[in-house]
């Protein structure tokens, strides 16, 4: 059962977290939607440009609460963020915000899951179950959003021939302007 | 953002105006019209350089200062990040620089010209330095952009000086002997480094793809840009040279000062296009910070983040094509008929506004 749900909290993030990633990160340590088995003593975040210190990772658990980071260490395009305790089961949130050596500001966000075998909390699965709910919501609204705006195109075509029309104008009128003028 | 993008203009713009003025006092008399640029001017460009370069400084201290706190945020961009690093270099060396063109006769003797022209030198490895692109390599980023935005203040920098602070017309035929291939050269070098920093954010064949976000509709506006650029460059280059070799009366001055004016606009939309987010996945991009507005106004199906856009031609775009060619044809049509340089201006910023209205209207 804790499987299912875990797999299906995966598959939830997997999908949100490809919409709200972001340029940038190239690797992290755990990947974007992984199920770590594993103590998780600290996050590694790899990125495609050379980053500045005062770039910032924050974790939270399902619950929205803050996981405190002991200490971020950086190296060239690597950020890593050591947590005082290894983490508890649960789908943990990255949120990172960072600046490049360019002076760009870019932020984003991912999930994993923590999932040890031997230790099961009692109250993780019906807690664990109440998460989903938020993601779930967006892909079902995406598509409304976009049909609504179908209707404004119609418009938009209409625009275009103005446009099209103003610029036969005036190019017409400068060559009657240059034609008029030459005969004088 | 719109300060960020005139801040950045006006900083290429001093750039050019110094490299020129320093570049052509290397040109011997005979090979230029007579040419009187205000010390003032030298001085404000210098200044200007400062001013203007510390927008990008300005903006990371205004995206952090909430967080953190100002005074941390300013000791930790100033000392700790590449854009804060290489604007302290530039303020040290402007400082000097300033000091050295008010107090030596910069524009008279060669010495101090070639000490000036090192010292911009310096100021734009120093640019480079904090450049999205030397952020992503080792060497050939930095290197790259430094040649690019070197190749473009010496064409730019000499066309400004000429036509904005030339008295008169003399020489004219021998200036354009030696400037003609400089700025085929130049161009040239432009398009191989440029090609070259496009490859390293997007690949070349997602060229048409990249319009859906906003990095890609600036580096298509900087492209169209360039088409009447063109235009000029050949009528000044080559046109204005027969013309003179005949011995017909035409005053080519105007024609390189709107040429200049055309450039400012791609140095408009390199400023919008060096702050816009560099998609090294546009599918990423897409999904991350959604599609550009503008691009999201002309495209008439739903927008995902893996699509490839189709394109077709239609009766809509198809004119839009025509009315591009028309107005391209006005441009050389209205320098025969003798017309001032002002309305192949226009016509030229017609075209560019024909061609992109073309493309944005064939994507299916």
């Amino acid at each position: 059962m804790k499987r299912i749900i875990s797999a299906t909290l995966i598959l939830l993030f997997a999908f949100s977290s490809t919409v709200s990633a972001h340029t940038g990160l190239t690797n992290s340590s755990p990947a974007e939607g992984e199920e770590v088995v594993e103590d998780v003593h600290e996050v590694v975040l790899e990125f495609n440009t050379k980053i500045e210190t005062m770039s910032a990772i924050k974790v939270f658990n399902e619950n929205d609460e803050e996981i405190i980071i002991g200490n971020i260490q950086f190296s060239d395009n690597k950020m890593t963020g050591a947590f005082m305790s290894p983490l508890d089961n649960g789908t943990y949130k990255v949120d990172w915000k960072i600046i490049g050596a360019d002076g760009h500001p870019i932020q984003g966000s991912y999930s994993f899951v923590v999932s040890q075998e031997e230790i099961v909390a009692p109250n993780a699965s019906e807690e664990s179950t109440d998460t989903p709910a938020s993601p779930t919501e967006e892909p079902v609204e995406k598509p409304v959003e976009q049909s609504v705006e179908d209707s404004s195109k119609i418009a938009s075509n209409d625009v275009l021939v103005v446009i099209l029309v103003v610029l036969f104008t005036i190019a017409g009128g400068f060559f009657g302007w240059i034609i008029g003028r030459r005969q004088k | 953002m719109v300060w960020i993008y005139i801040s950045e203009s006006l900083l290429y713009l001093c750039f050019s105006l110094l490299i020129g003025s320093f570049i052509i006092q290397f040109i011997p008399e005979r090979l230029k019209p007579e040419i009187h640029i205000p010390k003032r001017l030298i001085q404000l460009a210098v200044l200007g350089i400062v001013f203007f370069s510390i927008a990008p400084v300005f903006r990371i201290i205004l995206f952090l200062y909430e967080d953190i706190g100002l005074m941390m945020t300013l000791q930790n961009v100033l000392m700790g990040f590449e854009v804060g690093r290489a604007w302290n270099v530039t303020v040290v060396l402007t400082i000097f620089f300033y000091l050295f063109v008010s107090l030596f006769p910069v524009l008279k003797s060669k010495v101090f010209s070639g000490t000036s022209l090192a010292f911009t030198f310096a100021l734009l490895l120093a640019l480079g330095w904090a450049s999205h692109a030397a952020s992503l390599t080792d060497w050939s980023g930095f290197v790259f952009h430094s040649l690019h935005f070197l190749a473009v203040t010496i064409w730019i920098g000499i066309l400004l000086v000429v036509g904005w602070c030339s008295k008169n017309q003399e020489n004219w035929l021998s200036y354009l002997r030696w400037f003609t291939p400089l700025a085929i050269t130049c161009f040239l070098t432009i398009a191989g480094t440029g090609l070259f920093l496009m490859t390293l954010v997007i690949d070349v064949n997602e060229y048409a793809d990249a319009w859906m976000i906003p990095y890609g509709q600036a580096l298509l506006v900087k492209h169209l840009t360039i088409i009447p650029v063109l235009f000029f460059a050949f009528i000044n280059g080559f046109w204005i040279r027969r013309k003179l070799k005949k011995q017909e009366q035409i005053n080519p001055i105007p024609w390189l000062k709107f040429e200049s004016v055309l450039l400012f606009f791609t140095f408009v939309s390199t400023g919008v296009l060096g702050q816009q987010e560099p998609p090294h996945s546009i599918e990423i991009t897409l999904g991350g910070s959604g599609p550009s507005d503008i691009f999201d106004y002309f495209y008439s199906g739903i927008i995902e983040p893996s699509m490839s856009l189709q394109f077709g031609l239609n009766t809509i775009n198809t004119l839009f094509f025509i009315v591009a060619i028309i107005f391209m044809w006005l441009i050389v049509y209205s320098f025969r008929k003798k017309m001032p340089a002002v309305v192949p201006f226009f016509m030229g910023m017609f075209s560019v506004l024909s061609l992109y209205f073309g493309l944005m209207a064939s994507m299916q």
